[in-house]
């Protein structure tokens, strides 16, 4: 004898919604917690930072627009497909389920193939306290001081001897500096800007015995580093397990759809909840690590 | 145990019709969604006089975009009186979790 699982279709009379529903909201809460307690700690962290050592402009804007306006688009689509469900159109929920998971996977491919190798050529050199005025040519604090914003104690760039970041016999590294560290009292650098500066041609050479730190854009490189890596990493597991679920529907929906059609249209509102709520993580991620 | 296997509330030209408004519907609210993230990206290049107004402004486009997404696309403008228990009992938790965060930060700069 074959048992049907109760209310996956019709409402529970207790709740008026089936249990697929309140699962889904019961799991989303926990996800608000979760995402709310790295938020918090992340507003914590950057609350706490001393002057100059929070960075800004560090992540690539218009390429984290454009992921998120792809993220949006995604869930458009999601809940188009859930609509031509509730039409009754399998052939339009097909198409647009499709474009959800293209959608889907661009976003992680522009982020895992293109933004985070990029990140991972640059590297940031922290320069001690006692040596900012011996870089004060390529820091230019005494002018950032004159007009109140905060000092700059790291130089950025692109290295030309990576090996100075494993080799202990290697002396200094040469920076190809980024264009805000060629020209510090340029007022055109006081702020980020949309398009990131480039590397200019300028090399410097920075003491070991003068530095800190340095090491490339890795989740270690600083606090801001570790934040964001650790939150857009976890976003992006979110991301990849709703395009499984997803795929699953659209390889395997044609069979349940001829069967109990309504039942898979809550799969699909369940499954298409959970990415809305991950666009809606992203909405915050965006400007919480790319604009402020 | 049964249950009903409802197929009926969709399908004809009227459905289709409705259909064609609820998809310019989603359409729109897509949309708006991208205008307000090209306004927080604009509102961040802003040069205000101090920095928490940007803050403050790129956050309120990023609570709308936010409002959007719960209220049209996951529907909450409409949805069961159940959800929206569990929702204010994790809304509730939520500030508690920003406000000690808050508490914790002054606490640590007496401290020092």
């Amino acid at each position: 004898m074959e048992m049907e699982i109760p209310y996956t279709v019709s409402a529970r009379p207790d709740t008026g919604l089936y249990n697929a529903k309140i699962g889904i909201w019961l799991f989303l809460a926990s996800e608000v917690m979760l995402f709310g307690g790295l938020f918090s700690g992340y507003v914590f962290l950057r609350m706490g930072a001393q002057p100059g050592y929070w960075p800004h402009g560090m992540l690539n804007v218009p390429i984290g627009t454009l992921n998120t306006c792809i993220l949006i688009s995604s869930s458009v689509t999601a809940v188009l497909a859930w609509a031509s469900l509730k039409m009754r159109q399998f052939t339009q929920y097909q198409m647009w389920m499709a474009a959800t998971i293209v959608l889907g996977v661009l976003f992680l491919i522009i982020k895992l193939c293109y933004e985070w190798p990029e990140d991972f050529k640059r590297c940031g050199v922290y320069i001690k306290q006692e040596a900012l005025a011996k870089y004060e040519p390529y820091l230019g604090n005494q002018y950032l001081y004159s007009k109140g914003l905060p000092p700059r104690v790291e130089i950025t760039g692109e290295l030309e001897n990576e090996d100075a970041l494993t080799n202990p016999n290697t002396r200094e590294y040469d920076l190809h500096v980024d264009a805000t560290y060629a020209d510090p009292t340029n007022p055109a650098n006081d702020r980020p800007s949309f398009f990131q500066r480039p590397v200019s041609d300028k090399v410097v050479k920075i003491n070991k015995a003068d530095v800190d730190f340095a090491s490339k854009f890795y989740p270690s490189h600083n606090t801001f580093f570790g934040c964001y890596f650790l939150i857009a990493s976890l976003h992006a597991l979110h991301v990849f397990g709703g395009l499984i679920v997803f795929s699953y529907f659209l390889i395997t929906g044609s069979k349940l759809y001829r069967k109990n059609p309504e039942h898979l249209c809550n799969r699909v509102e369940v499954a298409g909840l959970f990415w809305h709520f991950v666009d809606l993580v992203w909405i915050f991620v965006f400007p919480l690590f790319y604009l402020l | 145990m049964e249950q009903s296997h409802e197929t009926s509330p969709s399908a004809g030209v009227g459905a289709a019709l409705q259909g064609s408004k609820h998809f310019k519907g989603y359409v729109a609210i897509g949309i708006t969604q991208v205008v307000f993230v090209l306004a927080a990206v604009g509102a961040s290049f802003l040069p205000f006089h101090n920095p928490t107004s940007n803050i403050l402004v790129v956050l309120f486009f990023a609570a709308c975009n936010a409002a959007c997404v719960a209220s049209f696309s996951m529907h909450l403008k409409s949805e069961k009186w159940i959800i929206y228990r569990f929702l204010i009992i994790t809304a509730v938790f939520l500030i508690g979790l920003f406000a000690l965060t808050y508490i914790a930060f002054h606490d640590r700069l007496r401290l020092n």
